[in-house]
């Protein structure tokens, strides 16, 4: 067939290159905003009333909606809009009651992960505070379980859909043409848009669910990521007109690094951790989309795609995690964050060791299962 | 080469017609502050005037384009003139708002729609077989550039010399455009015992439509609304008049001084958008020629819909950003009008097509109506701009697919004429 002959060469380094200088691109990346300290300090008792209260992160923050809440002993709220400086995010406090007063936060980092938290001061004396509740809230990670579940649901839709998009994509450019692997793509396209209302949703549960905090989001980068993944999508869709494979490649490499905005990066070196978080992105999707192709309209010249396609994926996913410090995974064993990990990589050892046996349907049930996992390790906040 | 082909005059005279109906459309929009202080009318009062004028503008396309049908080009240009005119002349002696709502709404409305809307796409669809695309685009920008010319001398002269002035002139210089409508403009090529520039043989125009024109009008709805061609042309139009038209059009201004920009400033970027849609369009012109029209159209869509979602960005950053996304944006601006006259042309074939495309355009300008409306109530509810430019960058992009699904099995063979079509319905 002619699709294979040398001129596609050309067209297959075309993809490439444009795949490479897209993954160099340059753009901020950070992990989970992370608690380092409050003005005044969780417990304090304090003489005279602070004029401003004070929460410091391990990274620049944005407030979402109000940001800080401060509520009086007499459940008044006296806190003014906080804004962010720097690593901090301050606000005025009118705390001239006596008593004991209750500050709630939340903000969102630079890869719009959300956090949120709260504590206690007093002035002159303690008292009680009918929001001492909020102290005790059953936070998982920096949000709410169910805030949690729905981000880890958001994420492992919008894996699952990249991989069958692109997957389905490069399966139809490289191995065969068939109508039903075009569903396939389409599905993909389905699951990258419903990932979407899910995430918003799971943005606003893991903060507050009420009107401020909706638009702030929605004004926020996490707004902007969202219009592009969606814009992503809907371009995906558009190209699906075209009925060739060829334009969706190298789409699929400028959402990989868009995804890669929002996965945990790294802070030190974006680039590198930017280009390996899209590589380990799309070689996921040539694993994991491959194999799905190759269940509907198999192939026997998939294996040569499919090893060297994981082998990528694993050997990107070691090096993130070398860079993350997060090798001696011991130290990570007692955090919920250490389980999600040898979660993903039991599944992904399981998937590879099926795979020597040609089990393909198995190996695709623990490859989603490895990438459920993988939607829960960037859901929760690195330990420390 | 021998001696040029009669269809360039005819080009050069529609020009001129387009561009003097684009520039009295307009007008009411540098009289507001005039008639405000002269008869104390609030403003909402005079925008009623405008709003009335806009959606005549938009609506009356596909009966103009029956008119055409019936009473042939020549006829009905020179009587819209004439409507232009004498609406124009008389609000010199007006007193009350009901005589603001009657000239500038409805008789300059009615007017310039009739020109401004279908014409274009008549003349270019008749006259011309090759550079089809290129006199499309040329005829397109002829409304930027009536605006560029007008309106900067027109508010000059409501600012310096009168209101009344302005409206005389505008009275005047249509009637001017009369007599060389009237000895220039014909028909058909046929008329003239020509060929259409290019063509190698004359088009079977088909037989004449009979019939009321408003009847021909609906039916050219009913003819559409069955084509799946059609509704997806008409809802990419209607993405294209909410992201230009209505939403950077209307709101561009006032976004740019919400981040700190001066008006003067905010002003100049839309006049740079002007610029660059003139020679964004001619350029439009010349591609359609050459390429299909529907990957034209993905590509203009779907870069239109990705600066739209870089805008907030831009905002962030420096003014380049800002005047980075000007010149994209203004290149893109009506760039689309000539491929989707070319698709509409093809799918519906020559002798219907101006009626039908009349409906397309009519969706456009309820496109930009709605945008400009809708823009403006997420403003006031969520005090930014950012979902509005957002949501419209993604309309951009379902645009793109849209277009690209255009009868798919049809393909144009480039710079040829297309092939006549007479859908079944008689």
């Amino acid at each position: 067939m002619s699709w294979r002959g040398t001129l596609n060469w050309s067209r297959r380094l075309l993809v490439a290159a444009v795949a490479a200088t897209c993954a160099l691109a340059p753009l901020p990346v950070l992990a989970h905003a992370q608690l380092t300290g409050n003005y005044p300090a969780p417990g304090a008792l304090l003489s005279s009333p602070p004029a401003e209260v004070t929460v410091s992160f391990s990274e620049t923050v944005s407030p979402a909606g109000h940001g800080i809440h401060v509520y009086a002993p007499s459940g008044k709220e006296v806190g003014g809009q906080a804004w962010p400086q720097g690593f901090q995010l301050i606000a005025p406090v009118e705390a001239s009651e006596p008593g004991t007063y209750v500050v709630s936060w939340q903000v969102l980092a630079a890869d719009t992960h959300p956090s949120r938290g709260a504590f206690a001061f007093s002035v002159i004396k303690t008292s009680g505070n009918r929001y001492l509740g909020l102290l005790s809230g059953a936070e998982v990670g920096t949000t709410t379980p169910l805030g949690l579940a729905l981000q880890t649901l958001a994420r492992w839709l919008h894996f699952a859909g990249y991989a069958l998009a692109f997957g389905g994509a490069a399966y139809l450019a490289l191995m065969r043409r068939e109508r039903r692997l075009w569903r396939l793509v389409l599905v993909g396209v389905a699951l990258l848009l419903a990932a979407e209302p899910v995430g918003l949703l799971a943005q606003l549960v893991s903060l507050s669910l009420d009107t401020d905090t909706a638009l702030s989001v929605l004004g926020s980068g996490f707004g902007r990521l969202l219009a592009l993944r969606v814009g992503g999508a809907l371009l995906l869709w558009s190209l699906l007109a075209v009925e060739s494979p060829w334009p969706i490649l190298p789409l699929g490499a400028v959402m990989a690094l868009i995804d890669g905005t929002t996965d945990h990066a790294l802070s030190g070196q974006p680039i590198v951790g930017q280009t390996l978080d899209a590589i380990h992105v799309a070689a996921m999707s040539l694993w994991a989309g491959g194999l799905v192709a190759f269940l509907l309209a198999p192939d026997r010249r998939f294996g040569r795609v499919a090893v060297p396609a994981a082998g990528m994926a694993v050997a990107s996913g070691l090096l993130l995690a070398y860079f993350h410090d997060a090798l001696p995974l011991v130290r990570f064993l007692p955090s919920n964050y250490g389980w999600a990990v040898v979660l993903k990589m039991t599944a992904v050892a399981g998937a590879a060791a099926v795979a020597a046996f040609r089990r393909r349907r198995l190996e695709a049930g623990l490859v989603a299962a490895a990438l459920l996992a993988a939607a829960l390790v960037v859901s929760l906040p690195p330990a420390q | 080469m021998r001696r040029i082909h009669y269809a360039w005059a005819i080009a050069a005279v529609t020009f001129i017609a387009l561009m003097g109906a684009a520039g009295f459309r307009s007008t009411p929009g540098v009289l507001i502050v005039p008639l405000e202080t002269e008869f104390g009318w609030n403003r909402a009062l005079i925008a009623g005037a405008v709003s009335i004028n806009l959606i005549l503008f938009g609506l009356t396309g596909p009966f103009a384009a029956a008119l055409m049908e019936r009473f042939g080009m020549r006829k009905v240009v020179v009587a819209a003139l004439a409507l232009v005119a004498t609406g124009s002349l008389l609000t010199v002696s007006m007193t009350a708002p009901w005589q603001l709502y009657l000239l500038w709404g409805v008789v300059v409305g009615l007017g310039t729609g009739t020109i401004a809307s279908v014409l274009a796409a008549t003349v270019a669809s008749r006259w011309f077989v090759k550079r089809r695309g290129l006199v499309l685009g040329a005829l397109t920008a002829a409304g930027a550039t009536g605006q560029l010319i007008f309106l900067p001398f027109l508010g000059w002269l409501a600012q310096n010399v009168g209101w009344r002035w302005s409206a005389i002139t505008v009275g005047i210089a249509a009637f001017a455009v009369v007599p060389l409508v009237a000895l220039v403009l014909r028909n058909r090529p046929a008329d003239m015992g020509l060929l259409p520039y290019g063509g190698t043989e004359a088009e079977p125009v088909g037989p004449a439509v009979s019939g009321g024109p408003i009847r021909n009008a609906i039916r050219g709805l009913r003819l559409g609304v069955r084509s799946r061609d059609f509704w997806l042309l008409a809802a990419s139009f209607f993405i294209c008049g909410a992201s230009t038209n209505g939403l950077i059009g209307t709101h561009l201004i006032p976004a740019s001084m919400d981040h700190g920009l001066a008006e003067v400033t905010a002003a100049s970027l839309l006049a740079v958008i002007g610029v660059f849609d003139v020679v964004g369009t001619l350029a439009s012109g010349y591609l359609t020629d050459r390429f299909d029209s529907r990957r034209l159209l993905f590509c203009y869509y779907a870069l239109r819909g990705l600066s739209l979602l870089f805008l907030p960005y831009a905002f962030g950053s420096r003014y380049f950003g800002l005047v980075l996304f000007i010149v994209f944006y203004g290149l893109d601006w009506v760039a689309t009008v000539p491929p989707t006259v070319q698709l509409a042309r093809r799918v519906f074939g020559p002798r219907d097509m101006p009626v039908v495309y009349g409906w397309i355009f009519a969706s456009h300008q309820l496109g930009a109506a709605s945008a400009a409306f809708a823009a403006g109530a997420v403003r006031t509810f969520f005090g930014d701009y950012q979902l509005a430019f957002m949501s419209s960058g993604l309309l951009c992009l379902v645009a793109a697919g849209l277009v690209l699904r255009v009868s798919r099995s049809r393909v144009e063979p480039k710079g040829l004429p297309a092939p006549i079509e007479q859908p079944a319905f008689s």
